[in-house]
């Protein structure tokens, strides 16, 4: 068996806190606007997971009730979600390069926090073509909650169809139907 | 929409489907018998056992150490010899060689640092440290011990009626709670160098044994908490001399261990109806700073209580006031660092209150002295009168409105745990859902009445949507081990207590639910009830027939989606010849034309029937709409035949409207409907859900109105969590998705400036 080599940090904090709670969950919602040609939808964490997967030394507890448009955490929410939830789609505009696939690249549109806990996060993204095969990857907060479970409700023509995600299943090949 | 005329009244013959939602219940239930009724209530040959606890403990605040002898004293209520008796020993899962680690399922991925990877190799010397275990005579026993229980085998059998005393020296390291973890442990405040312990599940306790599982000695993982027998307690804990202590039951020595002030508060605060302070921050600050090395040892005293916990800390605020639950008075009191405050100075003890009033009201009062909050970073954890409850404003004592109503709301739960499980004393090793569903349900109710429109967690119908909706291959029924539960704060938390919130709202009604809610907590308090008693006794207070509700919310994964597929639309035909041939007359004028008929209108001038009169026939002369004498003559027929009221009925000008449902998503549910009328004005039409109870897939209910529906929609409440409402309405009406409501709330301007454009609007400019 070949030994692979795993990089890992070396420079958090020394042993980070025990941090336990048992409301695992993220729920987004995604359509797909036809006339402006873009993704558009919603993320919903609970909002303390997200700013331990975000900063997992746990700096950012608390800081997401106070953000504003000028915050620089913004920043760090989407590049966030542009990880760890990616929409991998057919695009090509070219019947001829039918295989040509893309990435969402996400824009953080603004966020709001609720008084339950959660916090949700407006986000864009301009697709212009939108073909199969699409696969969807949604592990957001996996890493620091192994028991996270994420739900996709993906829009699509009026049609909805909502898809489970799970650490050992984190990525999920999806086809739209016309 | 159709515009029909009905002509004659069909009924369409009911389909042969299989019943399965509707099927009762009975095999999925133990058959009840002697000890638990199949009314739900214990029977008359109900028993359970009394384990009787005598403990000396000492607190080693130097290294963070825990020492305890204890005596126990248990009798055997049940008709059955016990040849050996099983402890539990909880504090073994911090053993080396505890499983509870091993059975995590890990992947790299986990281990983004080294600090992660030594977290997860992290270990300490924890772990009971059994000395000895001896008769009352001072005899050893022979004992075996496996992980987490404790097995220890009797000389001779202990018979029915019986009782035994034996002894149980033993020691363990406390745990670092912010380090490993732990309902249970102490913090560490490096500012002022002192601790805060959080002590339970810290000595050797007895399992319960009974009827449903003989001894209930399922290992502890460290998921599925605990199952306890009821029993009376003496403690006494020695802690250095600074330490305030509060404790499950009744402290017995005030007097040799208050000052005198600290005596009168506390007297005054047994009669005030707000918190007074007992210990102040100043007298706590003073004692964080002196660190006194002598010791004294608080008495605690306890009744018919299921577990025994404590906290102590020279950094405790103390504050206490009473609350009245029937004829008593209960001391509800709070501990808490400086750092908690303001925010625990200002609200917990009022929120411990006012949890002990309304959750008496909805289950049964409240039996016991007192009940406390303890502040712990973090967490919440629960045992019988005293709890640990997170809630820790910033260092410079701001907070955020989401920290403060995070910290109302595990008070409220935490403290709401005194009702499920300590009284009504559900197995959690078995059942989460039994005490953490019921108690998020009272916790809904509560917070409530807390303050208005509180934003609850969990409670409301649609909020348990999101989870219920799509794959189900990562959710779990409700009906699940507590150990192999998928999606844990849903599962035992949210949608049991959404489950009961929609029995009370929706399917049988507050008045009935509460009615049996209650009797369940009545006949159950300070006894250990199942799912099957729980289930029982709702619907033999009621005489609702729940088994289909049981079944598809707490057996199933299926959620609700019931879908508004149709509309049709009908007017009575009243036979009248004169108004039913013109109505024909002018329904035929709407009819759509063909483009070639308007085109050959004007392009033949003249068709042959048209030049030639010896063309047209009798058939083509007719005139249909009409109304001839014959057709009078068949309608006073009509007329002598029919009633009065039966003819005042025909012409009332009625709407009937069919409207077709369908359920996709498994669940049954009642249908709500709202028609919006023409001129306005609404209907809601309620459905019982035993409308599917033949066909489970596809129903058709037919409403009669005075005037014309513009629109219908179906769950206009939100109370049945629908996970899509977009095939609700008729016409369909697609609901705006979360982005879409952002979208058009986004001001693109800040309160501020939108009040200078209003006063410049004012002004004219």
């Amino acid at each position: 068996m070949p030994k692979l080599l795993f990089t890992i940090l070396v420079h958090l904090s020394a042993i980070s806190n025990s941090f336990a709670h048992e409301y695992y969950f993220a729920y987004a919602e995604i359509s797909y606007n036809e006339l402006q040609q873009k993704l558009e939808g919603t993320l919903i964490f609970t909002t303390h997971d997200l700013e331990r997967s975000i900063e997992p030394k746990g700096t950012l507890i608390g800081k997401f009730e106070k953000l504003d448009e000028t915050s620089a955490e913004l920043k760090r929410i989407e590049n966030y979600i542009n990880q760890h939830f990616q929409i991998i789609y057919g695009c090509a505009l070219d019947s001829l390069a039918p295989d040509v696939i893309c990435i969402s690249q996400f824009l953080l549109e603004g966020v709001v926090t609720q008084l339950n806990g959660t916090i949700e996060c407006y986000i864009s993204a301009a697709i212009p073509a939108l073909y199969n095969p699409i696969q969807i990857k949604f592990d957001a907060l996996m890493e620091q909650f192994p028991g996270q479970q994420n739900k996709l409700t993906f829009i699509y023509r009026q049609q909805k169809e909502t898809l489970s995600f799970l650490l050992n299943d984190s990525s999920i090949y999806f086809t739209l139907k016309p | 929409m159709k515009n029909l005329i009905l002509a004659f009244i069909s009924l369409s013959s009911a389909g042969l489907l299989a019943q399965t939602k509707f099927a009762q219940l009975d095999q999925l239930l133990p058959t009840a018998n002697s000890y638990r009724t199949a009314s739900g209530a214990p029977g008359n040959a109900y028993y359970q056992q009394k384990a009787d606890y005598k403990m000396t403990l000492v607190l080693d605040d130097n290294k963070q150490r825990l020492d305890g002898t204890e005596t126990i004293t248990y009798t055997n209520n049940s008709p059955d010899p016990l040849a050996y008796l099983w402890l539990q020993l909880d504090q073994n899962i911090y053993d080396q060689n505890s499983e509870t680690k091993l059975i995590e399922v890990e992947k790299m991925e986990n281990f983004k640092s080294v600090s992660d990877l030594r977290k997860r190799d992290f270990y300490y010397d924890g772990g009971f440290k059994i000395e000895k275990i001896t008769n009352m005579s001072g005899q050893p026993m022979q004992y075996f011990i496996n992980k987490t229980m404790m097995r220890i085998d009797l000389a001779k059998p202990l018979m029915p009626g019986q009782n035994i005393s034996f002894q149980i020296k033993w020691w363990y390291n406390v745990n670092d709670r912010m380090l490993v973890g732990g309902r249970s442990g102490y913090e560490y405040f490096e500012t002022d160098q002192n601790y805060l312990y959080t002590i339970a599940q810290f000595f050797p306790r007895m399992c319960v044994y009974n009827d449903v599982t003989g001894w209930q000695n399922k290992q502890f993982l460290g998921r599925g908490e605990f199952t306890l027998p009821f029993g009376d307690y003496e403690v006494s804990i020695t802690v250095p001399a600074d330490h305030i202590v509060a404790a499950t039951g009744e402290c017995q020595n005030y007097a040799g261990i208050l000052t005198t002030e600290q005596r009168k508060r506390y007297e005054l605060a047994k009669k005030s109806d707000s918190p007074v302070v007992i210990v102040t921050q100043a007298e706590a600050e003073a004692a964080e700073k002196d660190k006194a090395q002598k010791t004294k040892t608080w008495v605690y005293k306890a009744t018919n209580v299921r577990d025994f916990a404590f906290a102590s800390s020279r950094k405790f605020i103390w504050d206490a006031q009473k609350q009245t639950v029937g004829n008593k008075d209960v001391l509800c009191m709070s501990y808490y660092p400086k750092e908690g405050n303001p925010l625990w100075e200002r609200y917990s003890t009022k929120l411990v209150a006012h949890t002990i009033k309304t959750y008496s009201k909805y289950t049964v009062d409240y039996m016991y002295p007192v009940a406390i909050s303890v502040h712990s970073k973090w967490i919440g954890m629960e045992y019988p009168m005293i709890c640990f409850n997170g809630g820790r404003p910033e260092a410079d004592g701001t907070y955020s409105e989401g920290e403060k109503y995070g910290m109302w709301g595990v008070i409220i739960h935490e403290v709401g745990h005194n009702f499920f499980p300590m009284i009504i004393n559900s197995d959690e090793r078995q059942w989460t859902w039994m005490d953490e569903g019921l108690n998020t349900f009272v916790q809904y109710l509560t917070e409530q009445e807390w303050e208005r429109n509180y934003p609850s967690r969990r409670g409301p119908a649609y909020m348990i949507a999101d989870y219920m909706r799509g794959d189900v291959s990562g959710i779990s029924p409700i009906m699940t081990n507590s150990e192999s539960i998928k999606q844990f704060g849903n599962n035992a938390y949210g949608k049991p207590a959404t489950a009961l919130n929609i029995l009370r709202e929706t399917v049988m009604g507050r008045e009935l639910f509460d009615y049996a809610f209650k009797t369940y907590c009545q006949r159950w308090a300070l006894k250990h009830p199942t799912p099957a008693d729980f289930f029982r006794t709702m619907e033999d207070a009621s005489a609702v027939d729940l088994d289909w509700f049981w079944r598809g919310w707490f057996y199933t994964t299926d959620h609700v989606d019931i879908a508004l597929t149709d509309v049709k639309w009908y007017e009575l035909n009243t036979q009248n010849p004169e108004l039913e041939k013109a109505f024909l007359k002018q329904k035929n004028a709407q009819k759509d034309e063909f483009i070639g008929v308007p085109r050959n209108v004007s392009a033949i001038t003249q068709t042959v029937n048209e030049r030639d009169d010896q063309i047209d026939d009798f058939y083509a002369k007719r005139n249909i709409y009409a109304v001839d004498a014959l057709d009078r003559k068949d309608y006073e027929n009509f007329v002598a035949k029919t009633s009065a009221e039966d003819l005042a009925y025909l012409n009332a000008g009625k709407q009937l409207y069919e409207l077709t449902f369908e359920n996709f998503g498994g669940l049954v549910m009642p249908l709500i409907i709202e028609a919006t009328f023409a001129d306005g004005s609404t209907k809601v039409e309620r459905i019982p859900a035993e409308i599917w109870r033949i066909e489970e897939l596809k129903v058709s209910k037919v409403f009669v109105y005075d005037q014309p529906v513009v629109a219908f929609r179906l769950d206009p409440f939100l109370e049945t969590a629908d996970t899509d409402l977009d095939n609700n309405s008729w016409p369909r009406v697609l609901t705006p998705t979360r982005y879409q409501l952002y979208k058009q709330e986004q001001k693109k301007e800040n309160p501020m400036q939108r009040q200078q454009r209003l006063e410049q609007l004012e002004r004219g400019n």
